[in-house]
């Protein structure tokens, strides 16, 4: 028997797969060109094996979360002979080394090839490398130059005789382990811990003395490192050196940032690292006060003896970190000195403004505990870290019962202190200094006491860290939107402080000082109603809010100092009144906040009224769709309002007119995806009749708006994968699709098939994705509504797609789900009228699938559900709103007794008839 | 002085005649796959904890105590079963850290070898282990649980063709000898897994995602 011969596709792949590790990146195209044979294999299956090759190279450059070089081992690097491996990190390997040419010993860190493969980051490499060098001081590592060989590319340091901190943490676990046994301690360590501990008396503080010490080396490092503008970013135990004298080194400067950027290579390093990040990395957003940060945690970790987040779960621990969870020091080291707490706490601060300003602080105070002189540093009072706390911990449902009880306590005492002593002086109007005093202390009590709530407002209805506007935080609050769920043990809690809010406000809204802090709070009780769905509430509480506004501006009819807090106030009133169907009143409000920031968001001003115009712009397009349309029916006279997609191109240009680094902002970022979908959407709808040439460059045109939001967003969602709220708009996005092809085709225009299904299966592929995502956010935030709506949406559009694909065995378990999700919207918030609807349009939706597959039983029982539910509604519906849900109803009725006659219930559906009767006649 | 390498025929020869240095030189040569093999065969539990280095080491030290048997009984070609020993080796170093029977560590092999085996689960962790950056974290999740779904649904001696030839670099040839196949049959096992595997890598290779492939 002759063995087969290999087919010359394989031929091909092998010589593929050689040149591919020989380093070489073959054209695909040229292949196919040049085997014509296998040109559709070729373009389908090469691009697979090229990505597992990849996979494999990277995989080999990072073997379990450490550096690796692969199957390759070194010996020599140009002068260098590689005497042993010392260490090994995420982003390389330490070989202690002679520098032959000089005979020196040095250190030398090698980096896995494949880390350097890109040139812009081997660019950075370099670049970080030079300025690492340029670092002159006592207590960094200093770093003779680069070199590349083999592709490896390398550093070479000066060779430190020391331990890592992180090996001295392991050394230090060990003795505890022993119970302070010392024996078999290593000479080195022993000496280092003497020099540390020099001068001190044995006792509880000697220890935290010797920490202080490394803390003010590291720290002066750091502040001549900022100095020169360079930032470490990897600040941890293994990258500090101790020597036998007691001095340590920093080392691995900027590496971090050179390696990092698009997140790949430093993959495993993230694992070890990422325990002593500060909760801003996670966002990207660095500054000196990281590093600070960072080291806190080291010093932690050096007194406690326990890292501040204890390896595991990356999940977890990634939660951990952004949520700041970090353990009391005193809880885990009860005799810590005082001082040296408040320091170390005051470093790991989780919101970088409470921690030191920059690392000479920190150095400093450091210093002044070791000299035995009062720091600076303030330890900070349960109120303010029990607000710190909660804006930490957006989820409510973190908020026990006893923190918000003392909160509500806290509250309480302001206020009642307050309302005594103002009261005392008009009474008596007596020992008037000694009273002004007392109130003046009342009412700080009483404002301490309110920013306190704004943490609570903050919480469920406050910006995400990445939406506040850097150069006014609080205004910029206002384009933010929510993206905090609210769960209904967090409503009742909510609804407590909203009763002794109002409460509050009753009692102080005369009071000119704390008017504006009133109409704020009116304000933010409306944003929380809003999102409670309790529509009715919310309105009056801004209504409310803008009558105090008012006052406070006298008769002025201008917007002044409080345009922007009144334009959002405005829009917010619009959306509830659009969200209550009263499109026209909503139009109006959108319409006095665009006038309000007209004067004040012209080029040049500040960010955030001109992001509210856009919004303003946008939320104005969304009313005029319907209020044109009912313009349009009722009246004769044509409309002369302009069109929704006139509002979102307005908003497109306000953005568009931002300069290219606040372009670049998130914020900015997101409304220009968000305007550019309104604008996809709005194109889409506004079918041209009659004029094929024009209806084809209108949907072309949507087409492409919508990729650039869908491209804007997947940039969004990579950068930050922590932001639900860039992939709920992503969904969103990607469930917009032309709902031409899914209708059958009509009569006399004789589609073109192909082009039909091609349609169909790009639909399919978007909507799946939508779909996918969609199902992801909502197990992270199970009951944020919007994310159901959206997620409810895609599902509805995708089972029309496998309808239209004649896959209707594929879209019932689709609508199902959809029906299940409006109905669990509709529970959730029975004021919201549009989750009503959505539940209306999913419940119709899975009868017309089910009649569809012919399964007439449950399409019966789907009707019926559907009949209870419009009766139902009908009856609670206001006059003038029954007449279109009668028809409905009518609608159903009808069809219902299609179904039941053509199952041959008869008696089932006369009844039926006799309902669809009464109907009529009523009407 | 240059030398020309000795042939490997030669080699063998000299290790059939009883050389160690022979042993050790021909070791050296395939060190490389035999650390792919290693590398990539070893449970995602022990990597980090255990050094694929240090298990060559000791599998060279089985495979001198051992090469007599296979001198006196030459079965299989010698690369065959220094890979067989190697893997010997690491089921025994599993079997030391992760307290586990040996059987639940070799499973799903077909084939003639006795080794653990390309489980859906080490390929899906080596695929998506790539991935492990904090700006991925979220991407990372939902990418892996399509690529572990793509991987379930091969066939286990598909999944085996496609990571000996990529992750242990062996042709086609060696695949199927290894594996007991015709070597056309390898090749359309392997055809087979790339299609499979062709829509899910893409999205899933940061560098792919971004643009067209090279």
């Amino acid at each position: 028997m002759t063995e087969p011969v290999e087919s010359t596709l394989e031929t091909l792949m092998e010589s593929f797969l050689a040149r591919l590790r020989a380093g070489e990146t073959p054209e695909l195209e040229q292949l196919a060109g040049e085997h014509p044979e296998h040109a559709s294999e070729i373009r389908e299956l090469f691009p697979a094996i090229v990505a597992m090759e990849r996979l494999k190279a990277r995989r080999e450059a990072e073997s379990g979360g450490r550096a690796s070089l692969g199957p390759h081992r070194l010996e020599r690097l140009a002068d260098l002979r590689l005497l042993r491996e010392i260490g090994r990190g995420g982003m390389g390997i330490v070989y202690e080394a002679e520098q032959e040419s000089l005979s020196r010993r040095v250190a030398v860190k090698v980096l896995p090839r494949q880390m350097l493969l890109d040139k812009n980051r081997l660019g950075r490499f370099l670049r970080e490398a030079k300025i690492a060098a340029r670092l002159h001081h006592t207590n960094i590592v200093p770093v003779f130059g680069t070199g590349e060989q083999d592709g490896y590319h390398y550093y070479v340091m000066q060779y430190i005789h020391g331990i890592g901190l992180d090996v001295l943490l392991a050394r230090l676990r060990e003795r505890r382990e022993r119970h302070g046994d010392d024996g078999g301690e290593d000479a080195l360590l022993a000496a280092a811990t003497r020099a540390l501990e020099r001068d001190q008396p044995p006792g509880a503080h000697r220890w935290g003395h010797a920490v202080a010490r490394i803390g003010v080396q590291v720290a002066d490092a750091l502040a001549h490192a900022h100095a020169q503008g360079t930032l470490h970013r990897d600040v941890k135990p293994g990258n500090l050196l101790l020597d036998a004298r007691g001095t340590v080194f920093v080392t691995d400067f900027g590496l971090a940032k050179a390696l990092e950027q698009d997140g790949i290579t430093v993959s495993g390093d993230v694992v070890g690292t990422i325990q002593y990040i500060a909760p801003e990395q996670l966002h990207g957003r660095v500054d000196a006060r990281a590093d600070l940060y960072s080291l806190g945690l080291v010093l932690y970790e050096l007194l406690t003896l326990e890292p501040a987040f204890p390896p595991g779960d990356r999940a977890q621990l990634l939660e951990a970190v952004r949520a700041g969870q970090i353990r009391p020091l005193r809880g885990l080291m009860p005799d810590v000195p005082r001082d040296l707490e408040t320091i170390v706490q005051t470093a790991i601060a989780p919101d970088p403004a409470h921690r030191y300003r920059d690392a000479a602080a920190l150095r400093d105070d450091l210093q002044r505990f070791l000299d035995d002189r009062p720091i600076l540093a303030r330890r900070t009072t349960a109120l303010e870290q029990l607000g710190r706390w909660c804006r930490r911990n957006k989820l409510l449902a973190g908020l026990t019962t006893s923190t918000l009880l003392a909160l509500l306590s806290a509250g309480a005492v302001g206020w009642v202190a307050y309302a005594t002593t103002t009261g005392a002086l008009e009474r008596e109007g007596q020992r008037a200094n000694e009273a002004r005093r007392q109130g003046a202390r009342a009412e700080n009590n009483l404002l301490l006491a309110l920013r306190a709530f704004e943490d609570v407002f903050d919480l469920v209805s406050g910006p995400d860290v990445l939406h506040s506007v850097p150069d006014d935080p609080e205004e910029g609050q206002s384009a933010a939107l929510p993206s905090v769920s609210v769960s209904t043990k967090d409503v009742e809690l909510l609804q407590r402080i909203l009763r002794f809010y109002d409460l509050f406000i009753e009692q102080n809204a005369d009071n000119q000082g704390l008017r504006r802090e009133s109409a704020k709070a009116y304000r933010r009780t409306g944003d929380i109603r809003q999102r409670l769905g309790q529509l009715s509430g919310a309105e009056e509480a801004y209504r409310r809010s803008l009558t105090l506004y008012r006052q406070l501006l006298g008769s002025a009819h201008a917007g002044g100092v409080y345009a922007l807090e009144l334009a959002l106030l405005h829009n917010e009133l619009g959306r509830v009144l659009a969200a209550t169907g009263r499109f026209g009143d909503a139009r109006a409000e959108h319409e006095i906040a665009r006038d309000l920031l007209a004067p004040v968001a012209g080029e040049g001003s500040q960010l955030p009224a001109r992001l509210e115009l856009a919004r303003t712009w946008n939320l104005l397009g969304t009313t005029l769709t319907i209020t044109r349309f009912r313009a349009a029916t009722r009246d004769e006279r044509p409309t002369t309002l302009p069109t929704s997609l006139e509002a979102h191109a307005t908003a497109l240009e306000i953005l568009d007119a931002l300069d290219e680094a606040t372009r670049n902002d998130p914020q900015v970022r997101l409304l220009r995806a968000r305007t550019l979908r309104l604008l996809a959407a709005g194109l889409l709808r506004n079918r041209v009749r009659g004029d094929a040439r024009q209806e084809e460059s209108r949907l072309a045109e949507s087409k492409r708006r919508n990729e650039e939001s869908v491209a804007l967003l997947r940039g969004l969602v990579q950068e930050f994968p922590a932001n639900d709220l860039y992939r709920y708009e992503l969904v969103e996005c990607l469930s917009l699709v032309s709902t031409a092809p899914f209708l059958p085709p009509r009569r006399g225009t004789p589609a073109n098939s192909e082009e039909r299904s091609a349609q169909l299966a790009e639909a399919d592929t978007r909507l799946g994705e939508a779909v996918r995502l969609g199902e992801a956010l909502l197990r992270e935030r199970p009951l944020e509504p919007e994310y159901k709506a959206a997620l409810l949406r895609a599902l509805q559009r995708l089972a029309m797609v496998r309808d239209a694909q004649g896959r209707p065995a594929e879209s019932v378990p689709l609508i199902e789900r959809a029906v299940s999700l409006a109905a669990e919207l509709q529970a959730q918030f029975p004021g919201v009228p549009a989750y009503q609807i959505e539940w209306f349009n999913a419940q119709g939706a899975l009868v017309r699938s089910l009649e569809r597959r012919n399964e007439i039983a449950p399409a019966v029982a789907a009707l019926e559900t559907l009949v209870a539910a419009t009766r139902e509604r009908l009856a609670q519906q206001p006059e003038p709103a029954r007449l279109g849900l009668g028809f409905v109803l009518g609608r159903h009725l009808e069809q219902l007794e299609r179904l039941l006659r053509q199952q041959g219930e008869t008696a089932k559906a006369d009844e039926v008839r006799r309902q669809l009767d009464e109907l009529r006649r009523r009407r | 002085m240059t030398q020309t390498p000795e042939p490997e025929d030669s080699l063998v020869e000299r290790i059939r005649q009883g050389s160690e240095d022979a042993l050790a030189e021909y070791f050296g040569r395939h060190r490389e796959r035999l650390w792919r093999l290693v590398h990539f065969r070893m449970d995602p539990r022990l990597q980090g904890r255990v050094d694929p280095e240090d298990v060559l080491q000791e599998a060279f030290v089985d495979v001198a105590k051992r090469i007599h048997i296979w001198v006196e009984n030459p079965t299989m070609p010698l690369r065959l079963w220094v890979r067989l020993t190697v893997g010997q080796t690491l089921i025994e170093v599993h079997r030391r850290h992760l307290l586990v029977q040996a059987r639940s560590v070799e499973h799903e092999v077909p084939g003639r070898l006795r080794m653990p085996g390309a489980s859906s689960v080490t390929l899906s962790a080596h695929l998506a282990g790539s991935l492990t950056s904090p700006s991925r974290a979220a991407i990372r999740e939902e990418a892996k649980r399509l690529l572990h779904e793509a991987i379930e649904q091969m066939d286990p001696i598909d999944r085996q063709v496609l990571t000996m030839r990529h992750f242990e670099e062996l042709s086609n040839a060696e695949v199927a000898e290894e594996l007991g196949l015709q070597p056309s049959t390898a090749s359309a096992r392997y055809i087979r897994a790339l299609a499979r595997l062709k829509d899910v890598l893409r999205p899933l290779d940061p560098d792919q995602a971004k643009g067209p492939p090279p």
